[in-house]
């Protein structure tokens, strides 16, 4: 499976398989994802596309019945030595959940947490014209720029989800993984993270996964299906939604019965 | 063909299959008709075509809206998205189609009798040619054929130069005797419209070959 | 359709009605336990109340140099040997004149609580001026006047089954009508210890002393098990021994509290040599005891706190230990607070460990620090209510209602530290 992007590649998965105990999630996955784009990953429920994606910032190693084989390289480095620390990792690969989860903190605590604690900023005011840019970047700060010490559950879905990817930015991570980030949010909350992706692709590379086609039709320049497991077709998004080249995608894509 | 998971989606898409093929169906009759009155001057049956056209149009608009319909309610993509899409240019073209033979019955309201030394019936052949071969486009798309959708455009080549022989052959006929320029011109004026829709089923074949050229491999 | 609504409907008076008799059933729970609660506490304050007050008798004592200062020399060791007793027996007897025969003059010098002599040595020793003098002074009575005092149906009772015989009566009588009889606040009952006589007895003693073992039965348990359960919650590898300690504490919460005595007695007091009765022992008895409650309080208020939350935080790059301290823990507070404060409340009124330590004797000093013999509250109760002398009574009730007070107070603090940390979630 090749991408057909011409850019750097950011990340490499080479045969990555994962197990839940005996049973088999993903299937020796090779796919690429080239840097500063947004890859979509698609497919039915349980084909293993949010495994993959947590395989990325190895979140899956908190999960005691899992088992992962294989190598995934990052800037051809293997993530899944021996001796590389996965809090290392998750530093430069930041991560958006399904359903916005904002510490019960304040809104700048929240957007101040991941500095503080991996020690990227020496003082007070560099801090806060961190947490500042980063709530900026996230499209949140007009919104909440008068009540940056209210809590971070205080505010609507869609602010929500805001704040968390401005949480993940904060750290300034190459990467940004996206488990479903709009599937909680109202249509109109959609589109204005659907933008937001779209500005910062300019500057991270994006991997995000979605269950709405239109979705990735419309977010992602590259687009990878997987099914039971296995990753069945990868290529540029407009051609995977108009004339995939594995009758599953298309069945999947086209709602039949696959 | 494997079915859709919602079944009402497959019922869409057969509904729009089925109104393309009655209007299709409906377009052939009048180019059939409007030959037939062009060897046999009938002026009540040039009427009735001329009339039956209005039933055509609203086939369009109805095709149209329940395309549109559909594109709302499915938000489709890929085969089925192509479907719909040709299925729009069809129906345009097929209108079109309907508004040629209802000029060619047009044509022959404007004429009142066959002259007595007029004896070709080379339009009447080439009008056979051209419905034959709508006939065929009209077929490869109920049948999603790209086997017959490909021999329609060679069959237009035919159809062409048929065209140009009726042409010359009118052109001499009316340099031979003056009483038929008035007649011959409008079956000139015939000529050009059945050509016409030749061009127009070529068109259609087209679309047919498109929608299924990105076929799965 | 309409047969299944039909269904529907028959079904549904049967599930109403059965509905109607669970919630009358709760009803009739619910004031049961209200009404037995009224009745407890009715008969707990009833009883208890009348030991806050005390019975005052009004005497002219004449500070007679000659038993106080016989050589006039105003040396405080001459003043502290004293024979105060003869000032206030002169006193008594000076009231009943009458009054010669030795046996009833007995009677009579019983009536003034004993420990007024030593009142009087402090107050001549602050009060120099006062010898050789005479001042009306109202000195506490006896249980025995006291009890008279406070159960006036007792007088009605014949005289061979009463505490105070028919001479005794018309003293105590005469007394009152004069106007030299009265109710006071008893101000022992909050400043002294346990005493052989029920009007010098006091809960200070008792109450300190389970003030110094909860603070450390609090001070040990509370960190150790606070860490042992998120240890075992969320660092731990889970493994067959992991298993196996969760078993083991949890069973440890269910052993009798005897127990953890005996345990405290085989190595605090005989191998460590810790101090016998003291709350330092009585808290680490009662520790080791709470430790179990806390650790199961910890775990389950850890397990319930939504994964996002730490998915979140892992997801920023925080170690284990941060994602917990920061993030975990706090809002797992509320649900250990609550352990926290029925473990306490346990050991508060716990006695049977603390008998295996020598924490239930006759103390009758104040304890001051951590490693004084002292007794605690619920022991004292039982004390109390194990002696004969029927002025301790009242004093019985008096002590349940001042370690319900403890126990209030308590749970109050712990109630609104939990509110603290619940507002920030």
């Amino acid at each position: 499976m090749v991408t057909v992007t011409s850019n750097n590649i950011k990340i490499k998965s080479k045969k990555i398989s994962v197990f839940y105990g005996d049973k088999k999630a993903l299937d020796s996955i090779n796919l690429e994802i080239p840097e500063k784009k947004v890859t979509s990953l698609i497919g039915p429920s349980g084909c293993g596309k949010s495994t993959f994606l947590r395989c990325l910032n190895r979140m899956n190693d908190t999960i005691d019945i899992c088992r992962i084989e294989g190598e995934i390289f990052i800037d051809d480095k293997n993530i899944y030595e021996k001796n590389l620390d996965p809090v290392l990792l998750r530093a430069r690969i930041g991560m958006v959940f399904q359903k916005p989860n904002p510490f019960p903190k304040s809104i700048f605590d929240n957007v101040a947490y991941g500095p503080k604690i991996h020690g990227i900023v020496n003082s007070e005011d560099e801090l806060n014209d961190l947490v500042k840019d980063s709530l900026k970047k996230a499209g949140l700060y007009n919104e909440v720029k008068d009540r940056l010490n209210e809590p971070g559950t205080s505010l609507s879905g869609g602010q929500q989800q805001r704040l968390c990817i401005a949480r993940a930015i904060a750290v300034s991570p190459e990467v940004i993984l996206m488990d479903e980030p709009c599937s909680a949010l109202d249509p109109i909350a959609t589109a204005v993270i659907e933008e937001l992706i779209d500005e910062l692709a300019k500057n991270f590379t994006i991997v995000i996964v979605t269950h709405s086609m239109q979705q990735a039709a419309r977010v992602s320049q590259q687009t990878a299906f997987f099914h039971m497991g296995n990753l069945i077709e990868v290529g540029k998004t407009e051609e995977i939604f108009s004339m995939p080249k594995q009758i599953k995608t298309q069945d999947y894509i086209t709602g039949k019965i696959g | 063909m494997k079915e859709h998971i919602v079944s009402t989606y497959d019922d869409d898409l057969n509904t729009l299959k089925t109104k393309l093929l009655e209007m299709g169906v409906l377009v052939e009759r009048q180019i059939f008709q409007a030959i037939e009155i062009t060897k046999i001057i009938n002026l009540a049956k040039a009427k009735k075509i001329q009339k039956a056209d209005d039933a055509i149009d609203s086939l369009e608009v109805e095709i149209r809206e329940f395309a549109t319909k559909t594109l709302t309610k499915r938000q489709p993509l890929a085969d089925d998205l192509r479907k719909i899409i040709i299925s729009l240019k069809i129906s345009s073209i097929l209108e079109r189609i309907g508004d040629h033979a209802s000029n060619v019955a047009g044509r022959i309201l404007h004429v009142k009798k066959v002259p007595d030394n007029y004896v070709t019936e080379s339009i009447y052949q080439l009008g056979l040619l051209v419905v034959k071969n709508y006939s065929k486009a009209l077929s490869s798309f109920d049948q999603d054929s790209q086997k017959i959708a490909q021999i329609v455009p060679t069959e237009d080549i035919t159809i062409n130069s048929v065209y140009e022989t009726c042409f010359r052959e009118h052109l001499h006929l009316m340099m031979e005797d003056r009483e038929v320029i008035g007649f011959s011109t409008q079956m000139l004026f015939i000529a050009k419209e059945l050509e016409r829709i030749g061009d127009l089923s070529k068109v259609i074949s087209k679309e047919v070959i498109y929608n299924l050229k990105g076929k799965i491999v | 359709m309409t047969n299944i609504t039909e269904k529907i409907k028959l079904s549904l008076s049967k599930r109403q009605r059965s509905e109607k008799r669970f919630k009358f059933l709760g009803f009739i729970g619910i004031s049961f336990a209200i009404l037995f609660l009224i009745i407890i506490l009715y008969s707990i304050f009833s009883q208890g109340q009348s030991a806050f007050k005390s019975t005052y008798i009004e005497l002219n004592i004449f500070f007679d140099e000659k038993i106080i200062d016989v050589e006039g020399k105003r040396d405080i060791e001459d003043i502290k040997f004293a024979n105060f007793r003869k000032i206030i027996t002169n006193s008594l007897d000076n009231y009943f004149p009458e009054v010669e025969k030795r046996e009833e003059k007995r009677k009579l010098h019983e009536f003034i609580s004993s420990s007024e002599e030593k009142n009087l040595m402090n107050l001549v020793l602050s009060n120099q001026e006062l010898i050789g003098k005479s001042k009306q002074l109202w000195l506490l009575a006896s249980s025995t006047i006291d009890v008279i005092h406070k159960n006036p149906e007792m007088e009605r009772i014949v005289e061979s089954d009463r505490l105070v015989d028919d001479l005794e009566l018309s003293w105590f009588k005469t007394f009152k009508e004069n106007g030299n009889l009265k109710f006071g606040f008893n101000k022992n009952f909050f400043s002294k210890a346990d005493s052989t006589e029920p009007e010098q007895a006091g809960v200070l003693g008792s109450m300190l002393g389970s003030f110094f073992t909860l603070l450390i039965t609090l001070i040990l348990s509370f960190p150790i098990a606070v860490a042992a359960g998120v240890f075992l919650e969320e660092l731990a590898p889970k493994n067959r021994f992991t298993d196996f300690i969760e078993v083991n504490i949890n069973n440890l919460a269910a052993v009798p509290s005897i127990i953890f005595g005996l345990l405290g007695l085989a190595i605090f007091l005989n191998v460590m040599h810790l101090p016998r009765s003291a709350p330092i022992v009585g808290g680490m008895v009662l520790a080791l005891m709470t430790l179990p409650t806390i650790i199961i309080a910890t775990r389950a208020s850890l397990k319930a706190v939504p994964p996002s939350i730490r998915e979140a935080a892992i997801g920023l790059g925080a170690t284990k230990f941060q994602t917990v301290n920061h993030h975990v823990l706090p809002l797992s507070m509320p649900g250990i607070l609550t352990g926290t404060i029925i473990g306490m409340s346990q050991a508060l009124g716990e006695s049977a460990p603390l008998l295996m330590i020598g924490m239930v004797a006759f103390i009758v000093d104040i304890p001051g620090s951590f490693t004084d013999s002292a007794t605690v509250l619920p022991v004292q109760i039982y004390l109390w209510k194990s002696t004969a002398a029927r002025g301790f009574l009242e004093l019985t009730a008096a002590g349940v209602m001042v370690l319900l007070t403890f126990l209030i107070l308590m749970n109050g603090l712990a109630v609104f530290v939990r509110q603290k940390f619940e507002k920030k979630w």
